[in-house]
């Protein structure tokens, strides 16, 4: 049976808060990035995904029927790592690992195979017996990554789960990600852009608890073609042109010279400086476009 | 000022009012509400002194003189209460009256005892204490001394609001650093400028306001409760006048003496909460913090009232934080300190160590916060060392080693155990009257006869003949509290055609509680303490650490968590209760032995109202199926705790209040502690012997154990 996930008009409202507001989005086997500020209800949405909140009003589908009625099942279907997470300091990853394995119910006898293959798959076999306590930050994010992987869930949701790690690292996680989304849903929150950027089939961006889109990044960097420009400037006019422009990059080349990346809606915006020249849009460029009221830091 | 606030806050205010209130309740119950008590009884107390308005000193002695003398037939406790008041108030009103040769006689017996050193060529010290001693009673000569109302006084020295401060103190001290580590702003606070000497010095300097703050409201609280109920007279009298205190060194007003104790229970305030300041430092785990105090407090309180004033320890008595706490005992300066072969006042030597100890402390936590730890070495010699182990595959087992290892359940109970042995009486030795008691049961053999009371009763005579020596007069006392009672009784059931015989008593009368009382409150203190250090954070720990966010989603869900925490916490309960009171069952067994375990329980004196079918045997069925549900429901109680509660310390201290603080008041032998709180469930013996209120007990523990609504399955 192919999973697959559907939130028909879920709203969550804390007192006279609305954290979402009427989000309906329907998940396939794929990746799925959730792009949004603080405050966009990102987590809210994970957590009524997850089954640990109740949502104010709408439904929740798995295979066509409400998660709730699923009761365990749903959950045995389910790969969770949230966010700053605490651990058992004084278990080792093998323990913490057989402890989540056992939460998970997976049968006793496939335990020690699982947790050598999730061990495996995020470079922790030798660290294996070491005290979680001893773990650097990267190393603490890993073994949650790898808890979340374990018994092979048909919906894996990430909530940053690349913070802390290098880049080497990082790499390794995107694509450990997209080789286990062939067949399951991966829903995957997160600041960094360039995480999903090339692993996502569809990107959800997130605006004050609704759903500005759900389409794959081409789709959204449509918007943006033949827009963003890369202009030479002045060290001294950089001041009035993060005044004037919505400036997503500002860097100096080897003849020092200055180079903004801005966001235009005509060219003619940009006709008037001696130098300038179109360039791909990326998805940082998306978020700060769609996101600039906000005044999120890229 | 910011480390101030974050400790005035409101939630603080509010657990210090509420300690105030539950203060005063105590000294409402301790003074008013308890027959049994040993507190001076104030309506009587402040009776005597209207009458004595206006009375010099001389009139008040003889006044109290000739009260005393009225006071022969005693038929009630409040009678007796009366009596021995009157008697101790005579006594007082005595010496202050002749205190002038009071103070000659003191100097006469100093005499004395000089003559008798250089006789004994003794050192060269006992000489110079005896001269410093002459001095202390020749400058008190002349002063104006008054017999007034002290008792309210005395009322600021009560153990109950000195453990209820420290316990606050305990947690506040907690509470100025657990909250940046638990957090994880520490390190960002450490990298501040002024993020380390600086805070600290500040965190200590607000811990040394909160005691002053502290000792003033509870000391305030009681001396307005002691005014009230019992009056504390002249404030400006010289401290003197105060019972026990006629030889006091130090030649301060009552009023100046009162904001010495307030200034000294403050520096042990302080010296306790740098203390716990300082260990919440060192770890990571709440927990840690209240065991290092516990075991602190205890060594301290051990020292103190094991001490002998005579003894060549008693520097230990009054350099110690109980001493400084309790400060009533420094001040009396009965006893001068050997300090490099000078004789020098307790509270001279006490003071200023105790100041010391603050400075050493704090210039250890200074140390110990500013200095950069080197977690790389640790980290990496901890690599090396790791060894593949295999994990188990129950989620029973993987709560037991949370239990037993992470919480320390296995280290805790092996303290305890240790203890225990340490306790255990090797060389017990019966007291006199207990062998006079079974030297006549078993001369008396079992049956009931005529003949044996017409022994008992020649026994008797050739005791009235022999009225010079103790051991008739303790004999005479065993005879007629004890084997003519216990004739009586066993007679009576003869005659109405029941079996009745005489059985060893004295064995069963510890074994259930009658005697030995205070090895029963140690072991119901250890239980509980163990229970509370090993459970009390047993579920917060998901919280606080978030794992509950994850366990949530998984396919088991937090309720198979929290069923295999309540299974081996509840297991844990009774292996803690077996290894509590093992040693002392073992010892009993040795002892006594249990040859008369299936004869009825009416045969004992104490038990022979009850029915001749209950058999020995089934009371201690009976009292151990009441302990071991008591232990469940407790520990019960304390995961309920837990699971309400959002922070660690939160849990531990709502667990600590509301079912140790009780538990160490018993051992300290405060009234009431072993009748109204859960003390009482845990000893089961007063619920058994408790006639109609069983039904009481018994309902109370069943709401409780409805409003659990948890499975308590392994009972």
């Amino acid at each position: 049976m192919i999973p697959k996930l559907e939130l028909i008009e879920v709203t969550k409202r804390y007192g006279k808060i609305r954290a979402l507001d009427h989000v309906s989005l329907t998940f396939v086997p794929g990746v799925y990035g959730l792009l949004g500020p603080n405050g966009a209800g990102k987590s809210t949405l994970m957590k009524i995904i997850t089954d640990s909140i109740r949502a104010s009003s709408g439904e929740v589908l798995f295979c066509e029927r409400e998660i709730r009625q699923w009761k365990r099942l749903y959950r045995a279907a389910l790969g969770y790592m949230p966010q700053q997470q605490g651990i058992y300091e004084e278990f080792t990853a093998r323990r913490f690992l057989t402890y989540m394995a056992l939460l998970k119910d997976i049968p006793k006898v496939e335990i020690e195979k699982e947790i050598e293959r999730v061990l495996e798959l995020v470079h922790l076999s030798q660290v294996a017996d070491q005290k979680l306590g001893t773990f650097s930050g990267g190393m603490k994010q890993r073994i949650l990554i790898a808890q979340a992987v374990l018994g092979d869930p048909k919906i894996l949701i990430l909530d940053e789960p690349t913070a802390g790690l290098d880049p080497k690292e990082r790499i390794r996680i995107r694509n450990m990600i997209s080789r286990i989304a062939m067949n399951r849903i991966v829903i995957i929150a997160t600041h960094v852009v360039s995480d999903i950027e090339f692993i996502a089939k569809k990107i959800v961006l997130m605006k004050k608890g609704e759903i500005l889109g759900c389409q794959p990044p081409a789709k959204w960097l449509e918007e943006l073609q033949g827009k963003v420009y890369e202009i030479a400037v002045l060290e001294q006019e950089v001041e009035s042109l993060t005044e004037s422009h919505l400036v997503c990059n500002i860097r100096k080349d080897e003849k020092e010279q200055v180079w903004a990346r801005v966001i235009v809606k005509t060219v003619e915006e940009v006709t008037s400086y001696s130098d300038y020249h179109l360039v791909w849009p990326t998805l940082e460029d998306l978020y700060l476009l769609k996101f600039q009221e906000e005044g999120e830091a890229l | 000022m910011f480390e101030w606030k974050k400790l005035c806050s409101r939630k603080n205010i509010g657990l210090v009012s509420v300690l105030l209130i539950v203060n005063l309740l105590f000294l409402i119950l301790l003074t008013y509400g308890m027959e049994q008590s040993e507190v001076v009884p104030p309506r009587s107390y402040k009776a005597v002194f209207r009458m004595m308005k206006g009375m010099d000193n001389e009139e008040k002695s003889d006044y109290l003189n000739r009260l005393e003398e009225q006071s022969v037939h005693i038929t009630s406790i409040a009678e007796y209460k009366r009596a021995k008041m009157i008697e101790d108030m005579a006594e007082d009103a005595e010496k202050i009256a002749g205190y002038e040769e009071h103070l000659s006689r003191m100097e006469e017996e100093l005499d004395e005892k000089s003559v008798l050193n250089l006789l004994s060529k003794d050192s060269e010290y006992d000489e110079r204490n005896a001269r410093k001693k002459k001095e202390v009673y020749q400058s008190l000569h002349g002063t104006k001394v008054s017999y007034e109302a002290s008792e309210g006084i005395m009322v600021t020295d009560i153990s109950f609001t000195n453990i209820v401060m420290v316990f606050l103190m305990i947690l506040l001290a907690i509470e100025c650093i657990i909250q940046e580590k638990e957090e994880g702003i520490l390190p960002v606070l450490r990298c501040c400028k002024k993020g380390r000497g600086r805070l600290i010095s500040q965190k200590i300097g607000c811990l040394a306001v909160v005691s002053v703050i502290l000792s003033g409201i509870f000391f305030i609280e009681n001396l307005i409760f002691g005014a009230l109920a019992y009056g504390i007279g002249n404030v400006l009298r010289p401290v003197q006048s105060l019972p026990g205190y006629e030889t006091a060194s130090v030649k301060i007003s009552v009023l100046v003496f009162l904001i010495l104790v307030w200034l000294i229970r403050s520096l042990a305030l302080f010296l306790i909460g740098l203390f716990a300041f300082g260990i919440a430092i060192w770890t990571y785990q709440v927990g840690v913090v209240f065991i290092g105090c516990l075991v602190a407090g205890g060594v301290s309180g051990w020292l103190f009232w094991t001490t002998e004033i005579q003894s060549a320890r008693v520097f230990f008595y009054y350099v110690n934080p109980t001493a400084l706490l309790k400060v009533f005992p420094l001040l009396k300066a009965e006893v001068n300190l050997n300090l490099f072969g000078h004789p020098v006042s307790s509270y001279g030597v006490a003071i200023p160590a105790g100041i010391l100890m603050c400075l050493i402390l704090a210039g250890g936590i200074t140390a110990l916060f500013i200095r950069t730890r080197d977690e790389i070495r640790i980290r990496t010699s901890r690599r090396v060392m790791q060894r593949r182990k295999k994990c188990v595959k129950s989620l029973n087992g993987e709560e037991s080693y949370k239990l037993w290892r992470m919480r320390r359940g296995l280290l805790l109970l092996a303290m305890v155990f240790a203890i225990q042995i340490a306790l255990y009486p090797r060389d017990f030795l019966a007291l006199p009257e207990e062998i006079y008691e079974d030297g006549y049961l078993s001369y008396l053999g079992q049956e009931v006869t005529k003949e044996k009371k017409e022994w008992l009763d020649e026994e008797w005579k050739r005791l009235n003949m022999d009225l010079s020596s103790y051991d008739s007069q303790d004999k005479k006392a065993v005879l007629e509290n004890r084997i003519y009672p216990l004739y009586a009784r066993l007679s009576e059931k003869k005659a109405k055609g029941e079996a009745a015989e005489f059985i060893r008593q004295s064995g069963y009368r510890k074994l259930f509680g009658v005697e030995q009382l205070a090895s029963e409150r140690k072991n119901i203190m250890l239980y509980i303490l163990v229970l509370i250090l090993v459970c009390s954070m047993y579920i917060t720990t998901e919280k606080t650490k978030g794992m509950i966010t994850l366990i949530k989603t998984t396919r088991c869900g937090f309720e198979s968590v929290r069923r295999a925490k309540y299974k081996q916490a509840l297991a844990f309960s009774a292996i803690s209760m077996i290894v509590v009171w093992g040693p002392d069952i073992v010892w009993f067994l040795r002892y006594y032995g249990l040859a008369e375990w299936n004869k009825p329980i009416s045969w004992i004196l104490e038990f022979s109202s009850w029915n001749s079918h209950m058999r020995i045997w089934m009371y201690l069925v009976l009292l151990w199926g009441i302990r071991f549900a008591s232990g469940a429901l407790l520990c019960c109680l304390i995961l309920l705790v837990s699971e309400k509660s959002k922070t660690t310390m939160g849990s531990l201290a709502v667990n600590m209040f509301v079912f140790a603080v009780p538990a160490v008041l018993a051992v300290l032998g405060i009234p009431g502690t072993m009748q109204y709180t859960f003390n009482v469930f845990l000893e089961g013996n007063s619920i058994l012997c408790s006639g109609n209120w069983i039904v009481l007990y018994g309902t109370i523990f069943l709401v409780l154990s409805i409003r659990q609504k948890r499975p308590v399955d392994v009972f």
